[in-house]
């Protein structure tokens, strides 16, 4: 029989690694067990490497096709997801346990659960597609045990009393005392928890596991087991080794359906206050402390003494370099005072809390919410740290990795050059460029930092379709690789992975209740079409073709319309021959809208521009649709309508009448007459609305000018002055040139010669105001005082 | 000073009223002192938060006994530490926040704990001089002897600095820039000088001991800004006020008790009653009620103390015109008071809170949230 000394950890403790470390190195364990996926074992030569830099991380999926989790609507193409980091630096007692034990020479495993069974122990209650941390210590936030002791002790959090009583004097003491320690502390944490809620949160079927892993050791031979686990497992453990039985149960996986691998994780992640979950805040802080825990120069100050004095002076320097104020003597104060309250709370060497207290005292000058909100952000960025991890070659990579690779060099891009290049496409001309940039979309639809479009046409906005090339600029960078890693959780290669993404964003549009909108839908069969994803068109059409029926948003109908004869007309370039009946379901979609039309009468002021713009492009899908005097009748009867309701809002029957106008089912008489009837009622409003939707009448049809120049002109100084900045907002559409041709007809009708200069220089839009304001106060001071004539003279 | 005397002033300093608790907590010191110190940083935090229930054997009146250290301060206990350790450093110790956030009370206990005295204290006001800071003169003596210690009439940083003791300096920020100036080289020295004397008295150097502790409202009407070189020898504490509603009610409690016992007004204070004056209090000030309705907060701020006071006044209300217990209406009836300072909209907010929020309140739970809603007659 062996011995087996358990070494309860707290993940991401220095203290604990550090023990651990000396431990290790003196009693040289036969064997090192440690908590973690049992598949992870095959990554330990990697992870024990020299030329692995952490944080890197252990990334573990699960995706259950067969219904393992026994869901009550089993979809076939909608299989439950999940996935799970494991996060270890530098300073993580599991990292080191490895790294110790490797070179000591010890057999190293790992004896947890793998991902997959824990998900199926928990019953699969855990949050799906949202990744989360192995290494979440959620029981020490809960306990109420530790809630009591943080009131007792005077700490603020679990994370500053684990710090007050395991950080700062773990160098004086022997590793049992310290075992002993933590062993309590995680013992009685536990305390708290019933057997049903550690049966739910699948810790009973993990321990179970782990011990048969032990037991199974202990039976190989004599020497010492190691065995280092979370401190909540600890004493679950020492009490099932007696009972367990050798040999862990395993169960198979179905190929494809799990992975385990590593991926390069940054302190950003690790650190707990930007929202993930994994442990330990300030990551920088604790890696600065390790490593002057191994500086080979000895020293008489601390470790962590040391430490805090760095990174005050750093705050220090950053602090000055965005506002001058703090000088070297704050610096001074704030880590007098740090060790001071060190001191005050019976700490060898400061704690984090001690050093943040510290930079509070000192740096802060200020209320707490303003000035001291910035130096602490400073501060909490600084003692998060911005390192990233980094990988030897030859570790193994995600199969999504392994697809983009091999896809890139397919496409001929070359990945091995960290610097930006260029790749031009013939869209229309060449099968193998399509090819390419289905390649670059998908990267870009699963949020892969590579490759950016510079020219070329967006299908899915609809903007620079005249384009026959495409221009992207790429670069691979090492986040490339992580986040693919990242979604690989979606598949193995980029085209089922997108496939699935954008399945996901579909289920989520649902969840969210914007499921009713035909143009997400549509927005999404072009997205798949520009990605080569065409085998999933047909249903996304059936899809888009099922939604029109009962979606009530005129704006979302337009909107579907033009997406889909856009599809249409684009089919060359998006590989969409074989995708029939587009036109058809167009169609339909613009009947639809035809027939919300009356509705728009009611459109808010917020809607008002969103309204007008569909109305036009309403005009456009009418256009394309062809001839089919029925549908024009449709269009026709709802402008009607529109134009014709008393009720309607104004802007929103200027945009009627314009289209009517375009259209030619109004001649220019009726035209001005409707215009200059509103321009009483409304004001500038309706003209807003016309010119959105026909700017072209405004020099097209003069007496509509004239109307509009006559109306302005018997508007009265004052009037004018307030409907001004409607005014100009309804003229803003004009380019530079439709402008001056306005100018200079309605220069003509009055008489003068030529247009005067309409640029106005040096003055804004208010000094305008005003000053037309005064001028017309002056006039009227001028007038009663009977000098009127003298003002005709100056004019003149 | 023994705790019979407590009752022959209007209101007793805190080494005063505590005396038995500082008595306490000194026999039982065993933290190492910073010189000059009557207590260890230690002991200090424990006289602040309490000693949770702790009893203290000490000797007090001649006779052994035990004493348990009540909590004084509601809020955050860390504060509490780095101001103590502020102190013990050289640099001073400004208290900022809110107006009623307990800042002139926490500098009281603090001085009355660390020196044993808390009065040694300079009063902020915008007519504040520089000799009431440092020093000035009996002007007989001055034209009979000529400058000399004996004319000499030393003002509380003087004695601070001769003593060894802690100086308090409330409302700093109402003293114009050019007196709150006067401590900038004082503080970093740790000397004042008296030009007018001749020889050893010219120069008065700083025993162990002495510091200043400030107070200030950064953001009230009425004050001034702080230079940065004084504000670079002070480390800056805020004081917020309480956020977990029934710690302010047990402090409102406890305080409105202490002050009608003081007052010879013993008044019958019921939870409830009291959680209406928080409650509501608390809901003006956040600006939303508990079930998340928003409200227009009012331009005055509700402090913790501004309570206390409604509170006092109610249940002197009570005393001499009620009977004897504190009552919703007794509350109304000086909740007006409270509200409007110098914006008479606040009563329109105030009246507002009742018509909704209360009186909802009044129908869906009844009881004493209805007789409060009653007595808005007094709002009118």
């Amino acid at each position: 029989m062996s011995d087996v000394v358990f070494f309860p950890i707290r993940h991401h403790s220095p203290a604990c690694a550090w023990h651990l470390e000396r431990l290790i190195s003196e009693r040289k364990p036969r064997a090192v067990l440690i908590e973690g996926p049992r598949d992870a074992t095959a990554l330990l030569p990697h992870l024990a490497n020299p030329a692995t830099k952490a944080p890197i991380a252990i990334y573990t999926t699960f995706v259950d096709t067969t219904n393992r989790l026994g869901q009550p609507k089993p979809e076939k193409s909608k299989p439950a997801r999940f996935s799970a980091y494991y996060p270890m630096a530098d300073y993580s007692p599991e990292l080191v346990a490895i790294r110790t034990g490797v070179t000591a020479g010890a057999e190293v495993r790992f004896i947890d659960l793998t991902f997959p069974e824990m998900v199926l122990a928990e019953h699969g209650q855990q949050q799906k597609q949202q990744a989360r941390s192995l290494l979440d210590e959620q029981y020490l936030r809960q306990s109420r045990f530790l809630k009591a002791l943080c009131e007792r002790t005077g700490t603020r959090d679990p994370d500053d009393l684990w710090d007050h009583l395991y950080e700062t004097n773990f160098q004086q003491l022997s590793s049992e005392e310290f075992i002993k320690g933590v062993e309590t502390y995680c013992a009685l944490s536990r305390a708290d928890y019933t057997t049903e809620m550690l049966e739910r949160e699948g810790n009973i079927a993990r321990e179970a596991a782990m011990a048969a892993e032990i037991k199974a050791e202990t039976e190989r031979g004599d020497g010492l087991i190691l065995v280092v686990t979370g401190g909540f497992h600890t004493p679950a453990l020492r009490e099932r080794l007696e009972a367990a039985r050798s040999g862990g149960a395993t169960s198979e996986t179905v190929p494809g359906e799990a992975q385990t691998l590593l991926m390069r994780y940054g302190f950003v992640q690790l650190d707990r206050l930007n929202g993930y979950a994994s442990g330990m805040p300030s990551p920088g802080f604790y890696q600065r402390i390790w490593e002057h825990l191994h500086q080979e120069t000895a020293t008489d100050v601390p470790p962590a003494a040391r430490t805090a004095a760095e990174f005050i002076v750093e705050l220090g320097r950053v602090s000055r370099e965005k506002a001058p104020g703090l000088s070297p003597a704050d610096e001074i104060a704030a880590l007098d005072q740090t060790r001071r309250l060190a001191g005050f709370r019976q700490h060898p060497q400061p704690t984090r809390e001690d050093l943040l207290d510290g930079i509070r005292s000192s740096f802060v000058k200020g209320a707490a919410d303003a000035e001291g909100g910035l130096v602490l952000d400073q501060a909490r960025v600084l003692l998060a740290g911005s390192r990233i991890g980094d990988l030897p070659p030859d570790v193994g990579v995600a199969p999504l990795v392994d697809d983009f690779r091999r896809a890139a060099a397919q496409n001929g891009l070359d990945i091995s050059i960290l610097y930006h290049k260029e790749k031009t496409l013939e869209l229309y001309k060449s099968t193998s460029h399509r090819a390419t940039s289905h390649f670059f979309y998908r990267l870009d639809y699963l949020g892969v930092p590579f490759g950016r479009r510079l020219k070329g046409p967006d299908f899915v906005a609809g903007r620079d379709l005249e384009r026959i090339t495409e221009v992207w600029r790429f670069c691979w960078s090492p986040d490339t690789e992580s986040k693919l890693t990242e979604q690989s959780l979606y598949g193995g290669t980029l085209e089922e992975a997108t496939a699935n993404l954008l399945q996901h964003g579909l289920d989520e549009a649902d969840e969210k209740g914007q499921g009713r909108r035909s143009d997400v839908t549509a927005a999404q069969l072009l997205h798949a079409c520009r990605m080569g994803l065409q085998r999933l068109a047909p249903e996304l059409l059936a899809r888009t073709a099922a939604l029109i029926a009962e979606d009530a948003s005129f704006v979302s109908l337009v909107n579907t319309a033009g997406q889909l004869l856009l599809l249409h007309s684009s089919r060359e370039p998006l590989e969409a021959h074989t995708l029939t009946g587009l036109t058809t379901i167009a169609n339909t979609a613009y009947q639809r809208a035809c027939y919300l039309l009356p509705n728009l009468a009611g459109t808010s002021e917020q809607e008002e521009q969103a309204t007008l713009d569909a109305l036009n492009a309403l005009q456009q899908v009418a256009l394309s649709l062809g001839d089919q005097p029925n549908s024009h009748l449709l269009l026709r009867t709802g402008l009607r309508d529109l134009l014709d309701n008393a009720q309607a809002n104004p802007a929103i029957r200027g945009g009627a009448l314009g289209a009517l106008h375009t259209d030619g089912q109004l001649d220019d008489e009726e035209l001005v007459r409707h215009v200059s009837g509103h321009l009483e009622k409304d004001g500038p409003v309706f003209l807003r609305g016309l010119l959105r939707t026909n700017r072209p009448c405004l020099w097209q049809v003069r007496p509509l000018l004239e109307a509009l120049n006559q109306t302005v002109c018997d508007w009265d100084e004052s009037q004018f002055v307030k409907l001004l900045p409607d005014l100009r907002l309804a003229f803003a559409d004009l380019t530079a040139h439709e402008a001056d041709l306005v100018a200079r007809t309605v220069a003509e009708q009055v008489g003068a010669r030529s247009a005067p200069s309409l640029m106005i220089t040096g003055a804004s839009p208010q000094d305008l105001l005003l000053g037309a304001a005064l001028n017309q106060r002056i006039e009227e001071t001028l007038a009663r005082d009977g000098l009127a004539a003298f003002l005709e003279e100056v004019s003149r | 000073m023994s705790s019979t005397q407590t009752a022959t002033f209007l209101r007793p300093p805190a080494e005063i009223v505590y005396a038995r608790e500082l008595s306490a907590l000194a026999a039982n010191d065993r933290g190492p002192k910073p010189t000059g110190w009557k207590l260890s940083p230690r002991s200090v935090r424990t006289f602040v938060v309490g000693s949770e229930g702790q009893p203290l054997q000490h000797e007090w009146e001649g006779k052994r006994t035990e004493t348990i250290v009540t909590r004084k301060f509601y809020g955050d206990d860390v504060l509490i530490e780095r101001a103590t350790i502020s102190l013990a450093g050289n640099r001073g110790l400004l208290l900022v926040g809110e107006p009623g956030t307990a800042k002139s009370m926490l500098s009281e206990l603090m001085a009355a704990a660390i020196s044993g005295i808390s009065t040694n204290t300079i009063q902020g006001t915008a007519g504040t001089t520089e000799d009431q800071i440092k020093y000035s003169w009996n002007y007989a003596l001055l034209l009979a002897e000529g400058p000399s210690q004996r004319a000499l009439v030393p003002a509380p940083l003087y004695v601070g600095m001769t003593q060894g003791l802690l100086t308090r300096f409330e409302e700093i920020t109402r003293c114009p820039q050019e007196i709150q100036d006067s401590m900038v080289s004082i503080l970093s020295d740790k000397v004042l000088m008296v030009p007018e004397l001749d020889g050893d008295a010219r120069v008065v150097l700083a025993k162990p001991g002495f510091n200043v502790i400030a107070t200030a409202n950064i953001r009230d009407r009425g004050v001034n800004e702080m230079s940065s070189a004084l504000k670079r020898r002070f480390n800056f504490e805020t004081v917020q006020p309480i956020r977990d509603l029934s710690l302010e009610v047990k402090l409102v409690m406890e305080q409105t008790e202490r002050l009608l016992a003081e007052a010879n007004a013993p008044v019958k204070v019921e939870r409830e009653v009291v959680e209406l004056l928080v409650t509501t209090f608390h809901e003006l000030r956040e600006g939303t009620t508990a079930e998340g309705k928003q409200l227009e907060r009012p331009s005055t701020t509700l402090s913790t103390a501004e309570a206390v006071s409604v509170g006092y006044a109610g249940g002197l209300d009570a005393y001499y015109y009620g009977d004897k217990e504190l009552s919703s209406n007794a509350i109304v009836r000086h909740l007006a008071g409270a509200v409007i300072k110098d914006n008479a909209d606040d009563l329109k907010r105030l009246r507002h809170y009742f018509d909704t929020i209360v009186h909802q309140r009044g129908q869906d739970q009844g009881g004493i949230w209805q007789s409060y809603y009653q007595a808005r007659k007094w709002l009118d």
